[in-house]
């Protein structure tokens, strides 16, 4: 008690970039991301991974990063929200959720963006079902899902003809 | 006006660079984390801090003993007032509800905060709570005694229609706590700047946390500025201004340091408000043909010990149907809790499912097709007053829906359709909503260019404000979209209400356009009285501005950049405020202080409301009693649409939020310590994708030349309402079994 | 705290029976963060076994496989050989949560965190795996059903670790699954749940079986007389009504808000009977 509290030296790449950090040991991805690096596209809605707000991809894996140690990110790759638009251009993701209207409040759309690129990645053409099962840990209370997962459809017919 | 727009906020919010509030950066904040009592009812008894102060990193820990009286009693929202509750935060050793916050722990990181927060020892002197509606120690009592104001609509002599009535129902309906878990957390940055404060917090009202602070502070409302450009979900919950703000202030003076705060999802549970239990007893009298000639409407309504919050939703079920005999009570039940408050279409959600669930189970009584009861009993007038509607769509709204449900194919007995090991039910229900508007300023600033400028201290909660003002301008002005930018939730902007009673795009649109008649009246004049000008001697009302140019009916046009050289001015700045009809004088003025009165609904002269239909199909697992719903059909009409693309949306939602409402959501109590159980969102379940049905939205068009000059009704908190009621009626249809109890539960069918 | 990411399992062992305070292994973290978040405990040593390569591999063994502790819910989803041999098992850990969830969840931390509604033990329990547990004093093996023993706690010592999960050579003519039921459509936690293993011989009878159910008591329970309905029969549906009174007879649940004792008890029979169907058709090579 009262010991303290140990501060971790990280090295990592984020959205392509190195990035250097120390964080608490009990510090989250989430907060490292927000608090020191500010990155504030990823957003904390629960703290216990079931809003799936703050979803980034880790070494190829959509994780919430508010179930990642900032530690843990040592010699992974991070992208986030920030790193899915090439300068002004957007993602085919990011481009169709405008033209679905597949956003409401917002609050929840960087974690669906990336979730959904994760999910394409692996799975250029998924089903209909494949998108609702694949962005379930994502919760948006404006309930606008029927419009994201036509937004993600018409995305990955885009990415398809490349 | 009435195109599918997309978002002008899009851009920025799927790029992440949206700012909410928590997102703002400030200089070296100091992070706040909350302690809140693990007690419903007593008093704190000491605090031991040790551990928690030698917690490296901890800068200060507010308690009762440090704060005080210094934050002055705040005025609640249900008095006039702004705030959730008029508990004074930290002001006394009293506890009133689980979860009240007890002290606010600063240090130089988030962990260390939280990690002291958990250190510091609480002891408390425990007294027996009242948890819910029928617990010991409750204080039961009238609406009309604890409020004024309050009136329950009444009239003819429903007791004696009700003894001659051929046909009755007489039945209890239950509605549960539910809490509105908006995705974005509760949080609040205070920044100080000598005698100035900048507060960042998601705002449904800006003005009014602006002289909440104000007045709780004791500091002049000038040295407040409120900034949250975008909220991250609110549904009634960042209306009301809460006790943490205040602290967070109070922190921040204290250490000369801006400090932030992000309250956890499980304290959110109980720092703010949330949609109490109610009850309602209700009874129908009619003849034998369906006529309505009796309706009695008693509901109670769980509220807390400090503050009478009230929904009373009578005064929306009174006037929706064709009834001459109606008596309607309400009862506010005292209990020790938090104070409830505003939630999604906060008295239609539980009153119309109790109203709703009651036609028909007289539809059943009846033998009758409920859509047909609910013809038989159209109505183009108020029932209580006999004021004409502004104007009223529902048949218009059924017709539609059950055309594209397919509703002609429904049998008629509970129990007769059958696909495989599922029992099928369809229900249907009124969706209504009052519509409300509130007076509002706005100033609008067009350049040479066609740049245009609107600023409105609305909210756009993603409600889609900021492109339907943005679409408003555009039209009034002859612009793309595009070249008008918007500028919403600070409190440096002109004053608008509340973003509550879905009257934001009715009393915000209203207002901009008045703004930029105002710049069109100096243009035209501008451009008639110029020599040599196409435009020179005509009429003002002959000319219109369409696309960058003001035109004539001939085709004869001036471009808006010789209008300005004919007025001789760079640019035109339009100030402009807007009562709605109904509205006292002294509205702005009040406006300016942050109150949040509204007028609309059922008033002297008129009433006005948007209605739809909601038409269902739930199936039932003869097995497992496993609910399902696979499909939804709701027909709305609300008036003149501005923007189908985010009405769409709103009416989607809606209807996924009423069956959410109807399945799953409920916040359960510990009745023997009127605690919450269920406070994270792993435990409340609101919908995921997987579970959302097949949904279809129906935009019936209505023109309403009464309603307000743009002739707009709110819709954001119509089609929520109803939904449980379609809900439970399928549930009957399919298994003959009558729920009268929110959530429908698997146990309650097998 | 102290964060600790060690290459070894003799280093993690070593940190783990250290002298300092409570000392907790960190493998998908998908438990034990949310538990440390909501002050629930407070560990003042976290021991992260990802960066240890025997924790992260699926390797075959004998026939049968050997899963390291670290290996996430995605990664065994995608191991063909595992999914073909085990898919109750596997469609089990792949039901534990979101996408963002099997990124980082493990079996081994399913099965540490005791919760009796932990989806992915009633199908290890019903394929009779065993753990690798760790420690100071060398390596020891436990059927995976004597690892917990109440809610949160587990019958592993100070300075233990699961390394490993292994799963038996399966016979041939052999099928599993597991079925759990939800009020939602995803993303919940198991009301009930039931893993059912069995093997057919050559003429479809059914000679080996195990049944184990999930939160329907304060672990998951084999339940031997469940097993027994079935074995000597051809899985018809005489036998998977004994099968279902079995499963049904051997539930000692609680009410809670996700379900009453009445309905924890129906559904546990009926989700039974639909693994063993679902069991036997894989066994049949349907």
């Amino acid at each position: 008690m009262g010991e303290m509290m140990s501060k971790v030296k990280v090295s990592t790449t984020i959205n392509g970039d190195p990035v250097e950090y120390l964080c608490d040991a009990e510090e989250t991805l989430l907060d490292v991301l927000r608090d020191h690096l500010g990155l504030t596209g990823a957003k904390e809605g629960c703290g216990t991974g079931d809003c799936g707000a703050c979803s980034v991809v880790v070494d190829g894996r959509v994780v919430c990063s508010c179930l990642v140690l900032g530690a843990e990110a040592e010699g992974r790759k991070v992208t986030t929200v920030e790193g899915l638009a090439t300068g002004d251009r957007l993602h085919p993701l990011q481009q169709k959720f405008l033209e679905f209207a597949a956003l409401q409040c917002g609050v929840c759309t960087p974690g669906f963006l990336v979730a959904a690129k994760a999910l394409l990645d692996r799975n250029p053409d998924p089903t209909e079902t494949e998108i609702r099962f694949g962005l379930a840990g994502n919760l948006c209370r404006c309930t606008g899902y029927d419009k994201i997962v036509r937004a993600v459809q018409a995305a990955a017919a885009e990415m398809r003809k490349g | 006006m009435g195109r599918p727009e997309p978002r002008v906020d899009g851009r920025l919010k799927v790029t992440g660079n949206a700012r909410y509030a928590s997102d703002f950066p400030v200089a070296n904040p100091a992070h706040a984390c909350l302690v809140t009592s693990a007690i419903a009812k007593g008093r704190i008894v000491s605090f031991d801090l040790d551990d928690a102060r030698a917690v490296p990193g901890v800068l200060d820990i507010l308690t009762h003993e440090t704060v005080g009286n210094e934050v002055h009693e705040p005025k609640f929202f249900g008095s006039g007032g702004t705030a959730s509750t008029i508990h004074r935060p930290l002001s006394s050793a009293q506890i009133s509800h689980a979860g009240q916050i007890v002290a606010i722990v600063v240090a130089d990181t988030y962990e260390a905060a939280r990690e002291a927060a958990y250190r510091v020892r609480v002891t408390y002197e425990e007294e027996d709570a009242a948890t819910t509606l029928d617990s010991d120690g409750v204080e039961t009592l009238p609406a009309t005694k604890v409020r004024k104001e309050h009136k329950n609509p009444r009239v003819g002599d429903a007791a004696a229609a009700l003894r001659a009535a051929p046909v009755t129902i007489d039945a209890v309906y239950e509605t549960p706590t539910q809490h509105h878990n908006a995705i974005e957390l509760y949080a609040t940055t205070c920044v100080w700047s000598g005698e100035q404060l900048t507060v960042y917090e998601p705002s449904q009202f800006v003005h009014a946390l602006k002289h909440a602070m104000a007045e709780q502070l004791g500091i002049d409302a000038e040295d407040v500025r409120v900034i949250s450009p975008y909220v991250g979900g609110a549904f009634g919950s960042k209306a009301a201004v809460t006790p943490r703000t205040a602290l967070v202030a109070i922190a921040a003076r204290r250490l000369n340091r801006p400090v932030k705060l992000v309250a956890t999802r499980a304290q959110g549970f109980t720092i703010a408000t949330y949609r109490a239990e109610t009850r309602h007893r209700v009874r129908l009298g009619a003849q034998r043909d369906g006529k309505l000639t009796a309706y009695v409407h008693e509901g109670w309504e769980a509220t807390s010990r400090l503050d009478d919050y009230l929904v009373g939703g009578t005064e929306t079920t009174a006037h929706i149907y064709d009834v001459p005999n109606v008596s309607t009570r309400v009862n506010v039940v005292r209990t020790d809790r938090a104070t409830p408050g505003f939630m999604r279409s906060p008295p239609e959600v539980p009153y119309v499912f109790a109203l709703e669930t009651a036609l028909d189970e007289l539809a059943e009584a009846l033998d009758m097709d409920p859509i047909e009861l609910r013809r038989i009993n159209d109505t183009r007038n108020d029932p209580i007053t006999g004021a004409p509607y502004t104007s009223r769509s529902l048949m218009a709204c059924y017709d539609e829906a059950s055309r594209a449900f397919g509703w002609r194919r429904r049998n008629l007995p509970p129990g007769s359709m059958r696909d495989g090991d599922w029992l099928v039910g369809w229900g249907c229900a009124t969706a209504v909503y009052p519509t409300f508007m509130g007076a509002a300023t706005a100033r609008v600033r067009l350049a040479r260019n066609g740049a245009t400028r609107v600023e409105i201290a609305a909210h756009d909660l993603g409600t889609g404000a900021y492109t339907a003002i943005a679409q408003t301008a555009a039209e009034r002005l002859g612009l793309p979209v595009a070249a008008v930018e918007v500028l919403l939730g600070d409190s440096a902007l002109p004053a608008a209400p509340v973003a509550g009673g879905s009257n934001t795009t009715a009393s915000c649109c209203n207002v901009v356009a008045k703004a930029c008649d105002g710049i069109r009246r100096r243009l035209v004049r501008a451009a008639m009285r110029a020599d040599r000008g196409p435009l020179r001697g005509r009429k003002p009302s002959s000319v219109n501005f369409v696309d960058r140019h003001i035109a004539g009916e001939d085709g004869a046009k001036v471009s808006l950049a010789d209008a300005f050289d004919m007025l001789g001015a760079p640019m035109i700045e339009e100030y402009a405020h807007w009562l709605p009809h109904g509205m006292e004088p002294d509205a702005l003025k009040k406006l300016h202080l942050g109150s949040a009165a509204l007028t609309g609904g059922a008033m002297e002269d008129r009433i006005a409301a948007a209605f739809g239909a909601e038409l269902v199909e739930l199936r039932v697992n003869v097995y497992t009693g496993e609910l399902r719903v696979p499909r939804i059909v709701g027909a709305f009409a609300a008036g003149r649409i501005v923007n189908p693309r985010t009405a769409h949306s709103q009416y989607v939602g809606g209807m996924i939020w009423g069956i959410a409402s109807a399945l799953h959501e409920q916040t359960e109590l510990d009745r023997r310590v009127a605690r919450y159980v269920n406070t994270d969102l792993a435990e409340y379940l609101i919908p995921v994708n997987a579970d959302v049905p097949d949904v279809q939205a129906i935009l019936v068009s209505e023109e309403d030349r009464l309603v307000n000059p743009l002739g707009i009704k709110g819709l954001g908190e119509l089609a929520n309402v109803g939904t449980a009621a379609a809900l439970g009626n399928a549930l009957y249809h399919a298994t003959g079994r009558r729920i009268r109890k929110l959530p429908l539960r698997i146990e309650d069918v097998l | 705290m102290r964060y600790e990411a060690p290459t070894t399992a003799k280093e993690a062992v070593r940190l783990m029976a250290g002298k300092a305070g409570m000392a907790r292994v960190l493998a998908g973290g998908t438990d034990l963060l949310v538990q440390i978040r909501t002050d629930r405990i407070a560990p003042d040593l976290i021991v992260d076994i990802k960066r240890i390569a025997g924790m992260r591999s699926i390797m075959t063994k004998s026939g049968g496989f050997r899963i390291g502790a670290a290996v996430s819910g995605a990664e065994l989803g995608e191991h063909k050989a595992l999914r073909r041999a085990w898919p109750g098992v596997v469609e089990a850990a792949n039901l534990i949560g979101s996408i963002q969830i099997q990124s980082r969840a493990t079996m081994g931390g399913n099965l540490c965190n005791a919760s009796p509604a932990a989806d992915s033990v009633p199908a290890l329990v019903a394929a009779g795996a065993t753990a690798v547990i760790v420690g100071p004093r060398g390596r020891r093996s436990l059927p995976v059903e004597d690892v917990a023993v109440a809610p949160g706690r587990t019958s592993l010592k100070k300075g233990e670790i699961v390394e490993a999960i292994v799963l038996p050579k399966r016979a041939p003519r052999s099928g599993d699954a597991y079925l759990r039921f939800i009020p939602r459509s995803e993303m919940d936690i198991a009301v009930v749940g039931a893993g059912v293993s069995l093997t057919l011989d050559r003429n479809g009878v059914c000679t080996a079986a195990r049944v184990a159910l999930g939160a329907v008591a304060e672990r998951v329970i084999l339940v031997p007389d469940a097993a027994k309905a079935l074995i000597g029969s051809t899985v018809d549906q005489a036998a998977l009504e004994r099968l279902a009174a079995a499963a049904s007879a051997a539930c000692r649940p609680i009410d809670d808000k996700r379900g009453t004792k009445k309905f924890r008890i129906k559904v546990a029979g009926v989700l039974a009977r639909r693994a063993a169907r679902t069991a036997l058709a894989r066994a049949q090579g349907k």
